[in-house]
């Protein structure tokens, strides 16, 4: 498959697994092609949004760890109610950059920022922002699906809340309902939400910790990688919920496989040994990448 | 492979034969049934020992065992090695149980903040000095502590603590006196502080073992709801901690329990009830180390092996309890995928 690419000249219609996200969207491969085509003009990313709205920005981000560099000089907009795709592979910072944006390298050891991340204008980084505050406003989902193993299904979802003093136990329940409505779990949960946490499937704790995630209610949401450790069917869901959620939430989602990349975001940064090598509207970086490192790793040549 | 192909001189050759021949038969045969034997044979001969051990307790401690029948022997609240020949272990239950438990009390909080302090707060060089001195704690013989007790604790206990407390308890209190007992320095209470401190490193190792394994993935989850360091601790680590914690504490409890030499200096070996909290008594070992040699009564030595006895059930009792507990509140996988 990944030959024949190559071999044809143009790489938008050629490119089989891109077809999937945009049939969705708009209802057949020659649509997407053509829209992608008219608009693609790299610099100017979000196709379908007009007035579209910066959420969060990076300038000049540098990352860190004691004397290796993460990721290096990357500056990104990233748009109110769409997901940016971080592409690439394995250690090109992007699991990195994603961490940035919430101050997670906080909490390690020999990590250090420069540059600075913007959120609605104003830098996460300075001094008196509390970087607490900025987690509950940017929340994140990881890898591995991570519920609290002692807590029952009900107190995963509730405990951002129940941080900040929340005891209301009426407001507790209509947050934990919304969040699992939201993560797409409620129905399948609703009769037991007092068991453990840990008693769920793969694919129902992953969407647990998005539930908890949203409880708080956050402006953004960071996913590393949030389906690498499930089923297919699973990932189908959580692709679905990130369709819905953009309505909601503004979200950046790092991942490994590009046909998710392609299905569920309307931007794209590709990543490469900690540079930022381009970014672009997803169906433009797809189909007509400016970089030859860019093509080379959405055809399959290297990653 | 490729080396192979391009580079075919003898060496790699004679090691690729190697590598293909088929092992001896005798050593295909013998190799893993001797090692089998063995490792068979090693672990086997613990549960021998340990057998032999209670086997060998019971049988010298059957002759009191039988005279006064082993629930009265446990309740009799009289020891009297020297006139009646009545030999009753209460008080010394009573003695290690009050001691071990007060010091288990004391010590669990203080050591788990070190646990928590040296695997959360601390900076590297800092955790390791202070591992390493809770280390020596637990390797200083304890008749080296109970020396130490002797002449630094007990009188300073003494002149700073107890005595300050009867004086005020003598014109403030006298119904108390009793409770307070004897304020001389040598007795429970002292037992009891040196004992708590002895315990320390083991809660304090294993709780600090277990909060290092608590994954990473479930700090980073709590960071990411906006939980503070403490709330991360209390949220993320310390459940997920608990059964390491816990077993810490219940091996400690057992240390407690089993520790001889310095209490016997300290507690002051005084063989009747009631005890005081200040004033002098006895636990299971300090009486079996004080008085074996001694013992020419045959049921004398008779009632110190039942004590023996009594003290290895206990142990076997508490080390079944925390195995228990360990597995029940470890967390199992954590993440069930």
């Amino acid at each position: 498959m990944m030959n024949l690419i190559q071999t044809i000249t143009s790489k938008a219609s050629s490119f089989p697994l891109f077809a999937t996200s945009e049939s969705r969207q708009s209802g057949g491969l020659a649509e997407a092609k053509t829209s992608a085509g008219i608009t693609g003009i790299s610099g100017t990313p979000g196709k379908e949004k007009a007035g579209k709205q910066l959420r969060m920005e990076t300038r000049d981000l540098t990352v860190h760890y004691g004397s290796t560099v993460g990721v290096k000089n990357v500056s990104l907009p990233i748009y109110d109610n769409q997901v940016l795709a971080l592409i690439g592979p394995s250690g090109c910072g992007k699991t990195t950059y994603l961490r940035a944006l919430n101050r997670m390298h906080d909490l390690t050891r020999g990590a250090s920022v420069t540059g600075s991340v913007l959120l609605d204008g104003k830098n996460i980084y300075d001094s008196e922002v509390n970087p607490v505050i900025i987690r509950r406003r940017i929340g994140m989902v990881f890898q591995k699906p991570t519920p609290f193993p002692t807590m029952s299904i009900y107190d995963n979802v509730v405990a951002g809340l129940k941080l900040v003093g929340i005891r209301n136990t009426s407001v507790l329940d209509e947050v934990c309902e919304r969040a699992l409505r939201q993560a797409a779990l409620f129905e399948e949960v609703k009769d037991r939400l007092k068991s453990p946490g840990s008693s769920l499937s793969g694919g129902q704790q992953q969407r647990l910790s998005i539930a908890r995630a949203l409880a708080v209610d956050p402006e953004v949401l960071l996913m590393d990688e949030p389906t690498s450790s499930l089923d297919p069917q699973s990932t189908s869901r959580i692709e679905d919920l990130i369709h819905e959620l953009k309505h909601q939430v503004t979200i950046v989602i790092v991942t490994h496989n590009m046909q998710q990349a392609a299905r569920v975001s309307d931007n794209t940064a590709f990543f490469y040994v900690g540079d930022l090598i381009e970014y672009g509207p997803t169906s433009t970086l797809f189909t007509k990448p400016k970089e030859t490192r860019t093509e080379e790793y959405i055809t399959g040549q290297f990653g | 492979m490729t080396s192979d192909s391009d580079n075919p001189n003898n060496s790699s050759k004679e090691v690729r034969e190697l590598l293909r021949r088929p092992p001896s038969a005798i050593y295909r045969w013998l190799g893993d049934r001797i090692f089998a034997v063995v490792v068979v044979l090693l672990g086997m001969s613990i549960i021998a020992l340990a057998t032999a051990m209670a086997i060998v307790l019971f049988g010298e401690g059957s002759l009191a065992l039988r005279q006064f029948g082993f629930w009265d022997f446990l309740r009799g609240t009289t020891w009297d090695p020297a006139v009646q020949l009545v030999f009753g272990a209460l008080p010394f239950l009573f003695g290690t149980v009050v001691t071990s438990v007060a010091a288990l009390l004391i010590s669990i909080f203080p050591a788990i903040a070190v646990g928590i302090f040296t695997a959360e707060y601390a900076p590297r060089w800092l955790s390791a000095i202070i591992d390493n001195l809770i280390q020596l704690i637990a390797a200083v013989p304890s008749v080296v502590i109970g020396i130490w007790g002797i002449f630094v604790l007990a009188p300073w206990m003494r002149d700073h603590v107890y005595l300050p407390i009867f004086t005020w308890a003598e014109t403030s209190y006298p119904a108390l006196l009793p409770i307070l007992g004897n304020p001389m320095g040598y007795g429970l209470a002292t037992a009891t502080i040196v004992l708590s401190l002895m315990i320390v490193p083991y809660t304090t190792a294993l709780t600090k073992d277990a909060i290092k394994s608590v994954p990473v993935a479930q700090r980073e989850a709590s960071s990411a709801l906006g939980a503070t360091k403490w709330e991360v601790i209390r949220m993320a680590v310390l459940p997920y901690a608990r059964g390491g914690i816990l077993a810490g504490a219940i091996l400690s409890l057992g240390r407690a329990i089993g520790e001889t030499m310095a209490v016997a200096m300290l507690i002051g070996n005084k063989n009747t009830l009631p005890f005081s909290i200040f004033g002098a008594g006895a636990t299971m070992p300090s009486v079996i180390v004080n008085e074996f040699r001694e013992a020419v009564e045959s049921l004398h030595l008779s009632s110190l092996m039942a004590i023996g006895f009594t003290l290895f059930i206990i142990a076997l009792i508490v080390n079944l309890i925390a195995a228990y507990m360990t597995r029940k509140f470890s967390i199992k996988g954590g993440q069930v995928i």
